[in-house]
């Protein structure tokens, strides 16, 4: 009985999975387009024109995690009196940061892709000795 | 409902699940990006209650929304949890053994003609010190946790510095332990000759100035479980040189351990039941405690000693031969 509770559906280990990959990425996209101050929506859109769309209730709080850690600092700014804006920007530690996390990002890539390409070519390898 | 109202109350009810420090902070930003959100779908007209809500739904249930600005939160953390397992398995034994003690006593001294009159009360009474003592500890937990908050999350020097050479060796399960089996024959060797040739030996010495004198100790009713005893003493002699002659457990003298247990347990019950063992009435009941305590402990030592050799593997070798022809 014991492997027969309440397993997740196909679809839903997919979702959560794709974005338990996406969420450490997502940091390293936040960083990189606050290199320009920039307001929570604007983010959001600019994210979402580049192809990387995120649910909101999942951004916004990040932000706030960033800034706490420190890589971001931001601003109320009153542009329009009804609605003033929280802009966020790359700090000077968050920059360091980012450029670490770039080059870990490709080396990420490459041993990703690398892994990745391996069950075939063992196939190969095994068809060529047996 | 106006589509401000909608906002307003999503803004409210996500502001309940916020820490009161950042609440209003977090609340106003919130709302400047939900009305930028509504205006870039409504597209310069005026945006709809239907719109409102969709939006809404879209980013999400207020509940998550504030569980997504704050970081985990614990009763007792990850941190503090072995140490508090630990404390909590400690303080429920020794409430049960406090428990307990009181209960054989009662037994022993015939409370089982009125059990019904008190066993109730006395369960009742346990169960409910085992709870709050488990509702104590868990509060003065959270305390912990909460004062702690995050000042233990870096990682400290003894996580840095752990030495794998350190780590125990693993205990081969059917390893024998020779010299504990050794100082067993010995002891039940001297037990034999003690209690069946010197058994005056065991008594109260009285010093005068003319002789030495001793006064026995043991009943008649005692001695007359010395015949079982030894037969019993021999077996276990017995038993312990097989062992010792294998040099390892195996399923057969465990068998014989299990059996010799069931054996000890019935000769303890005996003695506890029946007669006095010894002529002075505190030593006595000293004595017959220990048996008590003896016989549970037993009772728990051979269920845990049959489960141990009844149990099914882990492992069936059908698996073992699958996975060894493939990798044949």
């Amino acid at each position: 009985m014991r492997g027969m509770a309440n397993k997740p559906s196909k679809e839903s280990l997919i979702d959560n999975m794709s974005m338990e990959l996406r969420r450490g990425a997502l940091t390293l996209a936040v960083l990189s387009c606050l290199q320009e101050p920039q307001y929570g929506y604007s983010l959001k859109q600019s994210l979402d024109e580049q192809g990387l769309g995120i649910n909101e209730g999942t951004l916004y709080p990040l932000l706030r995690r960033l800034e706490k850690q420190g890589l971001l600092e931001s601003k109320w700014e009153v542009i329009d009196e009804k609605r003033p804006r929280r802009y966020y920007q790359l700090s000077a530690t968050g920059a360091t940061i980012l450029a670490n996390l770039k080059n870990e990002w490709d080396l990420l890539v490459a041993t990703m892709n690398s892994v990745l390409s391996g069950p075939e070519k063992s196939e190969e390898k095994w068809k060529q000795t047996s | 409902m106006e589509t401000n109202e909608l906002i307003e109350r999503y803004i409210a009810k996500v502001g309940e699940n916020l820490p009161r420090k950042n609440r209003e902070d977090i609340t106003l930003e919130l709302k400047s990006l939900l009305y930028d959100d509504l205006e870039e779908r409504a597209g310069g007209e005026a945006p709809t209650k239907e719109m409102t809500a969709d939006m809404l739904h879209d980013f999400g249930k207020p509940e998550t929304i504030a569980a997504n600005y704050q970081s985990e939160r614990y009763l007792i953390g990850p941190q503090l949890f072995p140490v508090y397992r630990v404390v909590i398995t400690v303080v429920l034994i020794v409430i049960a053994v406090v428990f307990t003690i009181p209960l054989i006593i009662t037994l022993l001294s015939g409370g089982f003609s009125n059990i019904a009159s008190w066993l109730p009360s006395t369960l009742f009474g346990f169960g409910q010190t085992l709870l709050l003592n488990f509702a104590w500890l868990t509060i003065a937990f959270a305390i912990i946790e909460k004062v702690k908050g995050d000042s233990w999350a870096e990682e400290t020097d003894e996580d840095e510095d752990w030495d794998p050479y350190a780590l125990a060796p693993v205990e081969n399960p059917n390893r024998i332990k020779r010299s504990g089996l050794i100082v067993g024959i010995v002891l039940s060797a001297c037990a034999i000759i003690i209690f069946n040739f010197f058994p005056h030996w065991l008594g109260m010495v009285i010093i005068s100035n003319e002789a030495n004198v001793i006064i026995p100790i043991l009943t008649p009713e005692f001695l007359s479980y010395v015949p079982m005893l030894t037969v019993y003493w021999i077996l276990e002699i017995l038993f312990k040189l097989v062992l010792l002659r294998q040099g390892e457990w195996r399923p057969t003298t465990r068998w014989m351990e299990f059996g010799l247990g069931l054996i000890s347990l019935y000769i303890n019950y005996q003695i506890l039941t029946g007669g006095p063992i010894t002529t002075m009435s505190w030593l006595n009941l000293i004595i017959q405690f220990g048996l008590g305590i003896g016989l549970i402990v037993g009772v728990f030592e051979s269920i845990h000693r049959l489960y141990k050799i009844i149990r099914p593997p882990i492992i069936v070798s059908e698996s073992d031969n699958s996975v060894r022809s493939k990798l044949a």
